[in-house]
């Protein structure tokens, strides 16, 4: 694919092995970048995109070493761990991270760090240094730069230290941008301003971008071309839009259906006569946390039995203090609840309803084999044990985790091995309320279309009334019926999601989902074919 | 087909091979030498060649040698050495063992108490904690066992009441983090009670941290009740004790050294022994902590 003369980036037979264990962990693998061009390297986790990203950046850690040849504007970089390369990299490349929180020193000022980023000349004069950091920050919009330059990154919020990142990436003027899952960590309208962020930047300094991501959407948004990769190789190159139109590898296309922002057929709201009573009844909850802005400010909420109900909105915007609330986590300041026509006394566990973490490494223990896990709600319940573990196998299975797991510890798992895990637990007790906080925020995009199913298919089974919690708004639209719309810990919009959906009447609701990755260059015809590929176990 | 594992694979999952099958080195010897001692000290009646206590006029500081029988030398009383350092590591070894068994329990029941109990609960411990750890422990100890009189169970309870802060900040700060997570939330949620929480999800994993800090306190502890000794406020005579035995050799040190250094040696090789398995012992819970479980 590397046809014209001089381009910005080349990289050709590059591999990634790991020389120890004597195997090959990626690669070889081909591709180039024009400048000014952004190049999209798209990937499941564990396809080898970020260890191909961090061997151009020079970033791989000690025991894995890189071979190839990258040439950096017609320069030369060498692939092994000489200063030189060193030297050409930091001169030439800039890199941005995942997660902007641990990119950040947390015992640096943003100025400090910033300094650090900056050409050795530039830093020795401090003037010239802070003008120079003034210029970055402002560049990369943030306001008031004078007063950031003191603050430390934990005073930021993900979306400002994010843009401090590029902007330490962006000090000594590189011509490559590294942008390594640069808004996985972040809320999507966020994401948005981001992305939109770092290709303002590219037109105004002609800089290749080498976008790391699993998100199509993304890819079909930002990058001219496209590389996907799958279990260390290249199994497609080529041009985004003619990827988008017609995908030819099979990787590609399980992508692209997971990354569909189909609005799904939509199951109108089955067993609500207006009359039944509601399951669940919330009035005027409210919430302060000490030393923290008021996380829910007077909000009501109604679940009906049997219902899926989405709660949507950005991280702070409060809709996990108010699951957490309902299931009796977390005392609410005010406010009443209602479980079943009962009055809930405020902290006080119920048995109706469960509650699904988002987090799925912390949610298991560890020093517990998963059957254990599960058996546990059993046990508490008083069953006995030989009866418990067998009802926890039954529910596995009912989740799909393969067998040969069940016994296993939950380090053996995958986040969505542990996820199913959490669901079978959830499901023990048979509640009448399940609550998923962002069920698949922490899973990449395969894990995540099954898990999807997976809660889609316990619904239709069980008939449970579910509260999803998600930032992510094709997750609501695919499994909710009714949509609840949260900022800044108050309900600005709520309805059936078909409506909410198409007709959206609050400005942040269409402000949210203008946001979503994949809808800007949208071409008219979408493949309607999501709904089958989700449902192998 | 199932879900990819989390940890990094392209094609071939090779599992990461156990590297933390077992002990190192050190570990190992520190803990043979440990176990040594004891096997010493519990045989002592039956190995000792002399009676420990038995003086014997017509050889008082005897050198050690290998002719007249008192390998290690005899003391300024004619008590055979040998003999009273194998009586002498039972003291050391009493104290050191009881000592910390109960500053482990006393500091890990507080820790439970004030990572899971409420946030007052939680204060007044620390604060307790934090006044214990100000005081100088030798001082602390000179005052207690000089008014409620030098015997073995006050020695091993003031030894024990000495060691219990480090003991609480590990199972506090371990608490509350497993308090907050996921796991524990769930557990609640599903109406497990707490006592049966943290058994179940608190004990195991805090157990591993108890054994590296107990080493710690083992060592303090060993050292603390032979300069207990040493100063007189210890075992009294004329039990044989390390600590005692270096402070009754100390004027002789000139004259017949062996009489200090003989039992200054045995204590150290124990002291030794101690460091080396909590090195060891530690080293390989951070690694665990590193790359094990991920």
């Amino acid at each position: 694919m590397s046809g014209s003369g001089h381009r910005l980036l080349s990289v050709a037979r590059l591999s990634v092995s790991e020389p120890r264990a004597g195997r090959m962990l990626c690669g070889p693998l081909s591709f180039g970048i024009d400048h000014g061009r952004t190049l999209g390297i798209v990937g499941e986790s564990g396809s080898g995109k970020t260890l191909t990203a961090m061997a151009v950046a020079g970033l791989l850690p000690g025991h894995l070493a890189a071979e190839g040849h990258v040439a950096l504007d017609g320069a030369t970089l060498p692939t092994g761990d000489a200063a030189a390369s060193r030297d050409l990299r930091t001169a030439y490349t800039g890199v941005v991270f995942q997660n902007p929180s641990t990119a950040l020193n947390p015992r640096l000022t943003v100025g400090a760090q910033l300094a650090e980023a900056l050409a050795p000349d530039v830093r020795r004069d401090q003037a010239r240094a802070v003008a120079r950091c003034l210029t970055l920050l402002d560049e990369v919009g943030i306001r008031e730069p004078e007063r950031k330059l003191t603050a430390w990154p934990h005073e930021l919020s993900g979306g400002i230290a994010q843009r401090v990142v590029i902007a330490m990436a962006l000090a000594r003027q590189p011509k490559l941008l590294i942008a390594d899952e640069p808004t996985t960590a972040l809320d999507v309208t966020v994401q948005a301003q981001i992305l939109d962020l770092i290709a303002g930047l590219q037109r105004r300094h002609r800089f290749g971008v080498l976008l790391i991501t699993h998100d199509m959407g993304v890819i079909r948004d930002r990058a001219d071309e496209v590389v996907v990769m799958a279990g260390g190789r290249v199994v497609e190159h080529g041009g985004t839009e003619a990827l988008f139109a017609a995908p030819r590898s099979n990787e590609a296309k399980t992508l692209l259906a997971a990354s569909e922002f189909v609005l799904p057929e939509w199951n109108d709201p089955a067993g609500t006569a207006p009359g039944t009573p509601p399951l669940l009844e919330a009035r005027g909850v409210r919430k302060t946390f000490r030393k923290g802005p008021q996380a829910l400010a007077g909000v009501d909420l109604v679940v009906r039995p049997g219902i899926s109900l989405g709660i949507v909105g950005e991280s702070g915007s409060g809709k996990s203090t108010l699951a957490r609330i309902i299931a009796g986590l977390e005392r609410a300041d005010a406010g009443a609840i209602r479980l079943d026509g009962e009055i809930r006394r405020p902290g006080t566990r119920s048995d109706l309803v469960q509650y699904v973490f988002q987090d799925p490494y912390s949610s298991l223990d560890p020093r517990l084999a998963v059957v254990d896990t599960v058996a546990e709600p059993l046990r508490a319940k008083g069953m006995r044990k030989a009866d418990a573990l067998k009802a926890a196998r039954t529910l596995l299975d009912e989740v799909g985790l393969d067998p040969s797991l069940w016994e296993r510890l939950p380090g053996r798992l995958s986040g969505g091995q542990r996820q199913r895990v959490g669901f079978a637990r959830a499901i023990a007790t048979r509640p009448k309320l399940l609550i998923a906080d962002e069920p698949v925020a922490a899973l990449d995009s395969t894990s995540r279309e099954r898990v999807l199913a997976l809660v889609q298919r316990l619904q239709a089974r069980h008939g449970t009334a579910q509260l999803l919690i998600s930032h992510d708004l094709s997750v609501v639209a695919r499994l909710c019926s009714e949509v609840v719309v949260m900022r800044a810990g108050e309900i600005v919009e709520r309805g059936p999601t078909r409506r909410i959906f198409e007709t959206p009447a609050h400005p942040y609701t269409r402000q949210l989902l203008e946001a979503v990755p994949g809808r800007r260059r949208q071409p008219a015809p979408l493949i309607e074919t999501v709904h089958a590929t989700g449902e192998t176990t | 087909m199932s879900d990819r594992p989390a940890i990094f694979d392209s094609g071939g999952a090779t599992p990461r091979p156990t590297r933390h099958s077992g002990f190192s080195l050190r570990g190992r010897l520190g803990l043979a030498l440990i176990l040594a001692w004891a096997v010493l000290a519990l045989l002592a009646p039956w190995i000792s060649p002399y009676d420990p206590d038995q003086s014997d006029l017509a050889a008082f500081m005897a050198a050690p040698s290998l002719a007249d029988g008192h390998l290690l030398g005899t003391d300024d009383l004619g008590r055979d050495i040998l003999s009273r350092i194998f009586h002498g590591a039972r003291p050391v070894l009493v104290v050191a063992g009881l000592a910390t068994l109960m500053s482990v329990a006393i500091g890990a029941a507080l820790g439970i108490v004030a990572g899971y109990g409420g946030r007052l609960v939680d204060q007044v411990i620390a604060r307790i904690a934090e006044i214990q750890l100000t005081i100088p422990g030798l001082v602390l100890a000179l005052l207690a066992l000089a008014l409620f009189g030098s015997r073995l169970e006050n020695l091993i309870i003031i030894l024990a009441l000495e060691s219990w802060p480090l003991h609480f900040r590990v199972a506090r700060s371990y608490t509350l983090n497993a308090r907050s997570q996921g796991y524990m939330e769930a557990a609640w949620l599903a109406g497990v009670p707490h006592w049966r929480s943290v058994l179940r999800h608190v004990v195991p994993g805090l157990l591993p941290l108890l054994v590296a800090t107990s080493t710690i306190s083992a060592a303090f502890i060993v050292m603390t009740e032979a300069g207990l000794s040493f100063i007189g406020l210890g075992i009294q005579p004329p039990k044989a004790d390390w600590g005692l035995m270096i402070a009754q050799g100390k004027a002789q040190l000139g004259a017949a050294w062996w009489l200090s250094i003989m039992p200054a040696l045995a204590l150290l090789s124990l002291l030794f022994g101690v460091q080396l398995l909590g090195d060891a012992v530690s080293s390989r819970l951070s690694s665990l902590e590193g790359g094990g479980e991920a």
